[in-house]
């Protein structure tokens, strides 16, 4: 395993942000967390991650308003980018599909090991379950 | 009288006149019988025609014969007394030379009916008689000419044709006077009438007119200024005014002519029409100017400057009047234009309140139309409002699965941590009680992702996203990933399907759900050592996918309830399992099985098994057409 990936987590609420930070780590991953949208859009503007796991829902800015301005920045890219998060509409993820974002996923729908999983399936680009 | 003439020329009515001491001596002759019968006759018919005339007769007309009648009984009375009685009966025969002035006094009463109450339109006689006798002059100087000129040329003495010319000429003279006389007494008929009777018109063309406004117009203003229009015209009356009145005022008026010089007061305008309703006078309703006695109303006429007013009546109801002013050449009105008038009143009257009832019914209508368009107002907001709370109920359901979900999330999370610390095996009963929080938050979280689902559903918001899907794929999938738990049951789990693509246009992810719902159900309830088999095939235009379970299967009067929202069978799965589900999974799938335009069958028997098969239609592939 690459473990010197470089991973950013995006997630407001602090028992799950701990819970992702820790199991990433416990990976070997080198993990940075952002608990709001401003913070995170910093984050992402200014340094370059092999992935982002970015909640929808956040304090100050969203998800996908992170998204919007960044691309008025000029950084386009999203292959980077998974979104996770507790909404579950279709249209919500259509959506946010819509934005160009590697996956979009459902945190209850995994157990942490299923999310470690997907997420070495992102970094390893081999085929994972929420990669549409 | 014509055969009195000759008796008179003959001397036999009076026989001889002498003077005898400056008296006259009348000798009546035996013609003076006849002459008396003569006169008493003409007056008893005379009278006769009067009485009749009389009884028959109301308003204006009966006055008119009143006034005739007065003057001649007057005239009669006096020459009797003058004549008969002092002559006669005393012998004073002063009185007898100026009786036929008596006469006069008849004359002067019918006079005065002729100004005052139209009794004759004198002026038409006068026009006519004028028009007559220059036509008489006419034929009367052209005869005594050419006549001359016969005479002259006959005192040629040639008798040979004498006696022809004698019967020519005046059978032809006889001709062209016939052929002459109607044409010339329309040229001056009309050059008269150009002079004398300017305003002259046919009372026939003016109501048929009237009637055509009337007829023609509903509504109110455009009938009320093209009837004053006309009538104005044609009479050539400076003003008119068609005046509506309602609850003792009134509420509407139409005016033409000179308006602005006018004078019009609301107060004074309704006492006159309401008095002209009201007036007994000859038993007419029509204020004239010309025939009221200096009072109140005529005073009002003055004031308001009108000539006539007549009260517009429908079934005996007031519903206002006609107001006319002067005529431009300042004569008055001729019995003529009254019987016009008269005429025209009621029509008018009749033709206003249908208009007034039209004008309603259209208010109405308005009113109608306002209405439903507050109304339509009213529930477009009340749209609105929902559509509002719709969204809010989106949001609310999205938010709230989204709150729900992330502790879920977290106690799902660490007490799988908690179950799966590496090197560190939990003790009993610890590890029951963690697997039994870890099920119960899978199952919470199932449920809430259910209602989700069932609350997309009957708001119609679930979306499908429908492409060409091959079936067998998709059940393939579904077998892969619950062949481990079969394999944990020691259960056959196998799947049957054709080399070829099953093609149904559909979501895949849903229809994905839909299997795992089905064959997680048999899984749960098929017993250690069951069989379950997925079969997938077409079957004419569908394909049918068949999963069937050795379980203890379902009772026939439960099947139908199978599919509803948390049904409560008597016969539940949830008995039969550790892992109860939520019973939501039947319905959502029978209601994505129904969006992709198939369904869900259920063949089962107790202690034998059941069987589960979703029928969807086949995907028919366009010619040429590429289906990845």
């Amino acid at each position: 395993m690459a473990q010197s990936k470089h991973i950013l987590v995006v997630e407001d609420e602090q028992y799950l942000r701990d819970l992702y930070v820790q199991i990433l780590k416990k990976e070997g991953y080198d993990v940075e967390s952002a608990v709001n949208g401003e913070d995170a859009y910093h984050f992402m503007k200014d340094n370059d991650y092999d992935l982002i796991i970015l909640d929808v829902i956040l304090p100050q800015m969203d998800g996908l308003q992170i998204l919007d301005k960044l691309e008025k920045d000029g950084k386009k890219n999203r292959d980077n980018v998974v979104l996770l998060s507790n909404l579950g509409q279709d249209l919500v993820v259509a959506k946010a599909l819509a934005y160009g974002v590697r996956g979009y996923m459902v945190k209850s729908d995994y157990t942490p090991e299923e999310l470690v999983n997907e997420i070495q399936g992102y970094l390893s680009d081999e085929p994972v379950k929420s990669k549409l | 009288m014509f055969f009195q003439i000759p008796l008179v020329l003959f001397n036999l009515t009076l026989n001889s006149v002498t003077v005898n001491n400056g008296e006259l001596s009348i000798i009546p002759g035996i013609g003076i019988l006849s002459m008396l019968a003569m006169h008493i006759g003409s007056i008893i018919s005379g009278c006769y025609v009067l009485v009749k005339k009389y009884k028959s007769a109301s308003g204006i007309l009966k006055l008119q014969l009143q006034y005739i009648s007065g003057g001649f009984i007057t005239s009669l009375l006096l020459t009797i007394i003058a004549t008969a009685v002092l002559g006669v009966l005393f012998n004073i025969t002063i009185l007898i030379p100026i009786s036929p002035l008596f006469i006069l006094i008849g004359l002067v009463i019918v006079a005065y009916a002729i100004i005052r109450h139209r009794l004759l339109d004198i002026r038409f006689i006068i026009v006519r008689s004028v028009a007559f006798l220059l036509l008489m002059l006419f034929i009367a100087l052209g005869y005594i000419a050419i006549l001359f000129d016969i005479a002259f040329f006959l005192n040629r003495d040639r008798p040979s044709l004498e006696t022809l010319q004698e019967l020519i000429l005046p059978a032809l003279l006889a001709l062209f006077f016939a052929v002459t006389f109607q044409p010339l007494r329309r040229v001056f008929e009309k050059l008269t009438d150009k002079v004398f009777y300017r305003d002259r018109y046919d009372s026939n063309d003016l109501l048929w007119s009237m009637s055509r406004i009337m007829a023609s117009t509903l509504h109110l203003s455009d009938m009320t200024k093209q009837i004053l229009s006309k009538l104005l015209e044609t009479m050539r009356i400076n003003y008119g005014s068609i005046v509506l009145v309602r609850d003792k005022s009134i509420f509407r008026v139409d005016s033409d002519g000179d308006v602005k010089n006018h004078p019009f007061k609301n107060t004074d305008i309704y006492t006159l029409i309401y008095d002209s309703y009201h007036s007994t006078r000859h038993g007419e309703h029509i204020f004239i100017f010309e025939e009221l006695p200096e009072a109140k109303v005529k005073r009002l006429m003055r004031e308001q400057d009108l000539t006539i007013v007549i009260p517009l009546t429908v079934r005996k109801e007031l519903i206002g009047g006609l107001l006319l002013g002067q005529k431009s050449s300042g004569e008055i009105y001729s019995s003529e234009d009254v019987d016009v008038l008269k005429i025209l009143a009621p029509e008018i009257a009749v033709a206003v309140k249908n208009a007034l009832s039209y004008e309603e019914i259209r208010k109405f209508n308005i009113t109608l139309e306002e209405e439903i368009e507050r109304a339509t107002g009213r529930l477009r907001a009340a749209n609105r409002r929902l559509k509002e709370l719709d969204q809010l109920k989106d949001e609310f359901v999205s938010i709230a699965s989204h709150e729900l979900r992330t502790p879920m999330t977290a106690i799902k999370s660490y007490l799988w941590m908690a179950l799966n610390q590496p090197n560190q095996k939990i003790k009993e009963p610890l590890k029951k009680y963690l697997d039994i929080s870890y099920n119960s938050t899978e199952r919470l979280i199932r449920l809430v992702n259910d209602m989700l689902t069932v609350s997309r559903i009957e708001r119609n918001k679930i979306e499908l996203r429908k492409e060409p899907t091959d079936m067998t794929m998709v059940v393939q999938l579904v077998y892969d990933e619950l062949k481990i738990t079969a394999d944990e049951k020691q259960i056959e789990f196998t799947f049957d399907h054709p080399k070829a693509k099953l093609l149904v246009l559909g979501d895949k992810e849903k229809l994905r759900e839909v299997i795992q719902n089905l064959v997680g159900n048999a899984l749960k309830f098929t017993p250690e050592k069951g069989v379950i088999r997925l079969v997938a095939k077409t079957q004419k235009n569908t394909i049918q996918i068949a999963v069937s379970d050795t379980a203890s299967g379902i009772p026939k009067d439960s099947i139908g309830k199978l599919f509803q929202k948390f049904s409560k069978i008597e016969y539940s799965y949830s008995k039969h399992s550790s892992q109860p589900g939520t019973g939501l999974g039947l319905y959502i799938s029978k209601q994505i099985v129904s969006l992709h335009n198939g369904d869900i069958e259920v063949q089962s028997e107790v202690g034998a098994g059941s069987t589960f098969t979703v029928i969807l239609p086949l995907y028919q592939q366009p010619k040429g057409g590429d289906v990845s």
